[in-house]
């Protein structure tokens, strides 16, 4: 599914550009529930410190997205709303998945550094951040304020991928009890599976985009059904922690092989009790026996 | 400063015109409308000098004041603060009549400075509040000097003799108003835009008013309006008066008034007097109102009353003389407004358009000469 996923987003990404000719390519262009949210950078309102989406979700959770102008009378009303039915709602009874719900404003109003502060102060608005420009905003409506986007900033969640769009949300116009609306889709969110222990000896890798790693020793491998893996060059294999940082691999064919960051990309092969070297070529993967003296290809 | 000059002008002309004119006869009225936060007191008081056998000219001069205790509600407005408010409107208005056998010629100006109703006044104060600090490009908030001045031209036909006239009129009338600001939208910024600030109003209006019989007057108008960044609005109203009996009268007036895209507006008043004596008389009025509420703009703020129905009920004693036609009268009674719950863009008027319950008080003379 995920693979599937990806490839829908590559074709996107493929279409891009005739879709930039026609007039509905520009909601094309906008997030919708369901997309993945590139990262993107932010001043913070009280800071002035640089900070970024991906930043204000790193502990995971959900975050409630709410663009805001102190003039907007929707903004008062629905950040009353917000403040009672999502804050405070969750601040006093939790996340049901145990979770954290972080609400962000979004203040679209440069210039009136005193009236936002009295709307940031009296609706109790904890994290701020500028876009005055409404650069960010744009990704989501052309439309006016108050807008709300619910993201889930949870790795591994069963429910949604991280970073993926759940709602996208514009009150202005209506008498909206955003909470109510709100409530059921953040309690959507499943906290995320801690990794498999057998993962460990990738610690150091980065989060995976996609269900991809990237090991700075092991390489480039899909982990989505682990602890089986698709490895770029070694193909499916099933992978357990050994000593240290060593893994065992088991490939179809060829039974166990151990390997670890020191000798990678050596590999030692239990059923022919000797090390080898795999090599992918024409798109098959060889290796070299030592006993044989020759290169046999992987089965 | 400009409307007290009229009025300064206006009163050389009485004073010019009452040497060599007859003073027929004087009106006064004071009106006091209470609630807890707002008080409306008006008054005004009119002369009708006879020029010639032919011709006469009437003065009025009104005086108006609002003290509004401004409360703006601090969830929905949490920008505004609390300020007593007060505002004094002064106006004056001369009409002249020539009658040429059935036909009855007549002129009216009018002139008057401040605020009309108190609505205006508080929604002043809260564009005052929220954008007379800056922090929005565009235009700021400037202080209104609302004042305005007007022309109405009258034809009286006399179509049965002393029974039925039939009264067409032209008007204009030019109001420089406090204007409403609204946010507007330039796409990577806001900017704020100033409403009107001149009203120009068209008006015309029919009447025809006769008896009926030997118990029954009538009068019926119908009125069209126009008036800047507005819909034609037409109206009309009418009244019955009925002598039930000889010490009984019943009053009875209503009207309606339409404007696109979707006001409508109606009222009716019944009231009966009863005559005590030959001098004294008492009555009962009940007057009902009811609208759909102010054509509201497409703004993000809005200032637009929603629908409004408001009932008044009220007592009157009446002195007359009717050996020199001359009268007062008390009346004074309850009154309730009742509006409908404001929207979102509408909410920051939350205690503007709040139920009110009032009283209605009123003393009015006529003496003649």
């Amino acid at each position: 599914m995920e693979s599937l996923q990806k490839l829908i987003n590559k074709g996107k990404l493929l279409l891009l550009p005739s879709l930039l000719l026609t007039a509905s390519s520009l909601d094309a262009q906008r997030y919708q529930v369901g997309d993945i949210v590139q990262d993107v950078t932010f001043r913070d309102y009280k800071t002035g410190m640089t900070t970024s989406l991906y930043e204000l979700g790193s502990e995971g959770g959900v975050l409630v997205l709410e663009w805001f102008a102190w003039w907007c009378p929707f903004c008062t009303h629905a950040a009353a709303n917000v403040e009672d039915g999502i804050v405070n709602y969750y601040a006093s009874n939790g996340h049901p998945n145990q979770v954290p719900v972080r609400h962000i404003g979004l203040n679209v109003q440069g210039n009136s550094r005193a009236q936002s502060d009295t709307f940031i102060s009296t609706y109790g608005v904890q994290t701020v951040v500028e876009d005055y420009d409404r650069s960010f905003f744009y990704e989501f409506s052309d439309a006016g304020q108050p807008l709300f986007v619910v993201i889930n900033a949870e790795p591994n969640s069963p429910s949604a991928q991280q970073w993926e769009v759940l709602s996208v949300w514009l009150t202005y116009g209506s008498f909206p009890d955003v909470s109510t609306f709100l409530r059921p889709i953040i309690n959507s969110v499943e906290a995320g599976i801690p990794p498999d222990p057998a993962l460990m000896a990738f610690s150091s890798a980065p989060d995976p985009v996609d269900g991809w790693y990237a090991s700075d020793w092991f390489g480039n491998f899909h982990g989505g059904a682990f602890p089986w893996i698709l490895h770029e060059e070694l193909g499916y294999g099933f992978v357990l922690d050994g000593p240290g940082d060593s893994i065992y691999l088991w490939r179809a064919g060829m039974g166990w092989h151990y390997t670890d960051p020191m000798v990678y990309p050596f590999l030692y092969s239990s059923a022919i009790d000797q090390w080898i070297y795999p090599l992918l070529y024409e798109e098959e993967l060889w290796y070299y026996d030592y006993n044989a003296q020759s290169w046999l290809r992987f089965p | 400063m400009k409307n007290c000059i009229h009025i300064l002008g206006l009163a050389l002309l009485v004073a010019t015109v009452a040497d060599a004119a007859k003073l027929e006869y004087i009106d006064g009225s004071a009106e006091l409308l209470t609630s807890g936060d707002v008080d409306l007191y008006s008054s005004f008081l009119s002369a009708s000098f006879l020029l010639t056998e032919q011709s006469e000219l009437d003065v009025r001069i009104d005086f108006n004041n609002q003290d509004v205790e401004y409360r703006p509600h601090p969830l929905f407005d949490p920008f505004g603060s609390e300020n007593d408010l007060s505002d004094n409107l002064v106006g004056a208005t001369i009409s002249y009549s020539h009658e040429t056998g059935r036909h009855t010629l007549g002129a009216t100006a009018t002139t008057y400075s401040g605020f009309r109703n108190y609505s205006s006044l508080w929604i002043d104060e809260y564009y005052r509040q929220q954008y007379s600090s800056g922090g929005i490009p565009g235009v700021s908030y400037e202080d209104p000097e609302p004042n305005g001045y007007g022309l109405e031209f009258s034809e009286r036909f006399e179509l049965i003799p002393s029974t039925t006239y039939l009264t067409a009129s032209v008007g204009y009338l030019r109001d420089q108003v406090a204007p409403g600001y609204e946010i507007g939208d330039l796409g990577s910024s806001f900017e704020l835009i100033r409403g009107d600030t001149v009203l120009h109003s068209w008006t015309g209006s029919v009447e025809i008013e006769g008896v009926l019989n030997k118990r029954m007057r009538t009068r019926q108008t119908i009125r069209l309006t126009r008036t800047t960044s507005r819909e034609l609005r037409t109206g009309w109203n009418g009244a019955l008066n009925i002598a039930v009996s000889q010490n009984w009268i019943s009053r009875t007036s209503a009207s309606f008034a339409h404007e696109n895209p979707n006001f409508e507006a109606w009222s009716v008043s019944q009231t009966f007097e009863y005559s005590v004596s030959a001098k004294w008389s008492l009555g009962v009025t009940a007057r009902y109102y009811e609208d759909t509420g102010q054509i509201e703009s497409a703004n993000l703020v809005s200032s637009a009353a929603p629908a409004l129905d408001s009932q008044q009920f009220y007592l009157s004693l009446r002195r007359s003389n009717l050996e020199n036609n001359s009268s007062f009268s008390l009346s004074i009674g309850p009154y309730t407004t009742n509006y409908a719950p404001t929207g979102i863009g509408t909410e920051r008027f939350i205690n503007l358009y709040a139920d009110r319950d009032w009283w209605w008080g009123r003393i009015a003379i006529r003496h003649a000469f």
